[in-house]
């Protein structure tokens, strides 16, 4: 009987269940007409299909990191991308992650730098995304003096 | 009449564009990966968007002696693939025959020259090469396809494809299935499909006869492969399961069949060309040419 | 009667060796030819089992369902596709991807210009240059690495006696012209500079090894 039970659960309850949270997970945060549906499809639209987690952490740059066990590793984590960061949330850069959550998404690490902070030091700077193709990309340039130097009439 | 011809070769390209993209998503699903699905919603638009950019690619020309041929081949092809659907009754049948099937055969035939002068016209010698490998293999699939329609003829007494409908019904027995199973290699092999594709896979992947192709001639070429792979699995279903009346369950069945026919490319190892020749000659053809003796009650 | 039939196998396999290694050389001793092992069972003799069993395999096609079954069995079971670039595969702490130049905790630059990287560069990928700087230490002008040339071997880290070049996680650094990828001194230090948590804690989970 508890067989019986069991197996109707997990053909009938589990996938509803999750099912739900799925839907909850993907709601539109910014209300609107029909949260539920829309955010439901821009996540589609945007991450080629749906799922839900833990949300583990947010970096510096506002992407959102997510955590949920029942998948592979590989798939266990995922990213979902700031979308203020770039123009239109359709934009996005795999170069966009900071470099402490760079490492746990990579799976180098199982703490997340929420769990266990990264040492701070004086010159660190802002982690920012690959530059090429805009008019911030970097341009090489000598860092030496010039080997020749024109000679200069004495006054 | 001749909008609806229109009408249908539309419909036939479209179909094309969802017939690689299903089989780029049932291969995905086979070696547990995933198929195209970022571009529009899902990977929809995919192929048809590899359409148009293969269409728009600058079409590289060689001037050399097979200039017309090599110009000429790719066209040729694709109107061909177009005109076999003119006495076709599956959708709907444009010119009316009594000797559609001759018509079919014909075709068939006709389409080795394609192969021929896109592998001489391009005046490369692996062309060429691999154009001969590819006549071979297709001259002797039609000898048992002729062979293999000539049954039916007798069978059914009727040259003409609607005949088909009319007298298809005391057909299924046991018979059928030793049938269905020649028809399916004869039809993989008369499709270049896996295992049989050696055209496309001449000295594993490089491309046979037409590997000078690029852009145009190139999509004229495929598209004419993939109409042909609808075109086949039409004349099964009207040779097999005796539909016709019902467009929609029709349209059902083709895509069964065709979805067989990705399995299977799915399935399947490449024959080797020297067992393929043999299989034609050896064992295809005797047991044909058995059957036609059966179905002709000598 | 055990030491009888490890002295039978043991002569077989001679037998066997000397087969595989042909006529030129009857007599052989070394211990490799010697553990050539017949896997497979023999199928040589033509028996009537045999004969039946083949033909009766190639007449029902019971190979081409097995596949059949294992192809539609495949068809069910989950991707392994992974949705990059929102979900990312594991990458190893030794990962060596883009270069950067560290600094002390102190926000000292590390390199002092050995040249011993631009030595063992394979690729001769590493240019540099020193002079003395205001305070009397010797500190590179030029530390150059034409990223294109570079084949990402990992010796100039390993070379380096100060930790001073590294060859970072980061692998998502593809240009749209080739310019982009030579690298100057600047352009490695602030590469540092962004990293350094991560290097820093790669570094130290390999400890053990280093």
């Amino acid at each position: 009987m508890t067989g019986v039970v069991k197996f109707l659960h997990r053909q009938f309850v589990v996938p509803f269940s999750e099912m739900m949270k799925t839907f909850q997970h993907n709601y539109a945060q910014d209300g609107g007409y029909f949260p539920r549906i829309r955010g439901v499809l821009t996540q589609i639209a945007r991450f080629q299909e749906i799922k839900y987690g833990d949300h583990v952490g947010t970096d510096e740059l506002g992407n959102k990191f997510y955590e949920n066990n029942r998948f592979f590793v590989g798939r266990n984590r995922w990213v979902d991308y700031n979308q203020e960061t770039w123009a239109d949330k359709w934009d996005y850069n795999a170069s966009q992650i900071t470099p402490e959550w760079h490492r746990w998404l990579h799976y180098m690490t199982d703490d997340p730098p929420t769990k266990v902070p990264p040492k701070q030091r004086p010159f660190l700077i802002k982690h920012k995304r690959n530059m090429t193709g805009t008019n911030d990309c970097y341009v090489p340039y000598s860092t030496t003096r010039p080997k020749i130097e024109s000679w200069k009439p004495p006054n | 009449m001749f909008f609806f011809f229109l009408f249908l070769s539309l419909s036939l390209l479209l179909l094309v564009a969802f017939l690689v993209l299903m089989e780029r998503n049932i291969l995905g699903l086979l070696q547990i990966r995933k198929g195209p699905n970022i571009v529009g919603f899902f990977g929809i638009i995919q192929t048809v968007m590899d359409g148009i950019k293969l269409l728009l690619k600058q079409y590289i020309f060689k001037n050399t002696y097979g200039f017309f041929f090599f110009l000429f081949s790719p066209i040729l092809s694709l109107g061909l693939a177009l005109l076999n659907w003119v006495v076709l009754p599956v959708p709907n049948v444009v010119a009316s025959s009594n000797f559609s099937v001759l018509f079919t055969l014909f075709l068939s035939s006709v389409m080795v020259y394609t192969i021929v002068w896109a592998g001489w016209g391009s005046s490369s010698v692996y062309s060429l090469v691999g154009a001969i490998r590819a006549v071979a293999q297709m001259i002797s699939y039609e000898v048992v396809i002729g062979f293999f329609f000539l049954f039916f003829l007798f069978y059914f007494k009727t040259f003409s494809w609607e005949g088909f409908f009319n007298t298809n019904q005391s057909f299924y027995n046991g018979f059928m299935f030793v049938l269905f199973f020649l028809w399916m290699v004869i039809m993989l092999a008369e499709l270049n499909r896996t295992p049989f594709d050696l055209v496309e896979g001449e000295s594993e992947l490089v491309g046979g006869f037409n590997v000078e192709y690029s852009g145009c001639g190139f999509t004229f070429l495929f598209l004419s492969e993939y109409i042909n792979i609808w075109f086949m699995s039409s004349i099964t279903i009207i040779i097999f399961f005796g539909l016709g009346s019902l467009m929609l369950f029709d349209f059902f069945v083709i895509s069964m069949v065709v979805m067989l026919v990705v399995f299977i490319r799915g399935m399947l190892p490449r024959y080797k060309f020297t067992d393929l020749i043999f299989l034609t000659w050896t064992v295809l053809m005797p047991m044909v040419v058995f059957i036609v003796m059966y179905g002709s009650g000598v | 009667m055990a030491l009888c039939n490890v002295y039978k196998l043991s002569s077989y396999l001679t037998r066997k060796s000397i087969d595989l290694v042909g006529s030129t050389r009857a007599i052989v001793t070394s211990s490799s030819c010697l553990s050539y092992k017949l896997v497979n069972p023999k199928q040589d003799v033509p028996s009537l089992r045999n004969i039946v069993d083949t033909n009766a395999n190639a007449v029902f096609g019971t190979e081409l369902l097995r596949g059949l079954g294992m192809v539609v069995a495949k068809t069910f079971s989950e991707p392994a596709t992974i949705n990059y670039p929102f979900e990312k595969g594991p990458l190893s702490p030794r990962f060596r991807g883009e270069h950067a130049l560290r600094r002390y905790p102190s926000g000292e630059e590390r390199c002092i210009a050995c040249k011993l990287c631009e030595a063992i560069c394979p690729a001769q990928a590493i240019t540099i240059e020193a002079e003395e700087r205001e305070d009397g230490s010797r500190r590179t002008t030029r530390y150059d690495i034409d990223m294109t040339k570079c084949i990402f071997c990992g010796l100039c880290q390993e070379a380096c006696p100060v930790d001073a070049i590294v060859e970072g996680p980061n692998f998502e650094y593809s240009t749209e012209t080739h310019e982009e990828l030579l690298y100057n001194k600047e352009k490695l230090l602030e590469n540092g500079d962004r990293w350094e948590t991560e290097i820093a804690a790669n570094i130290e989970a390999d400890y053990l090894y280093r």
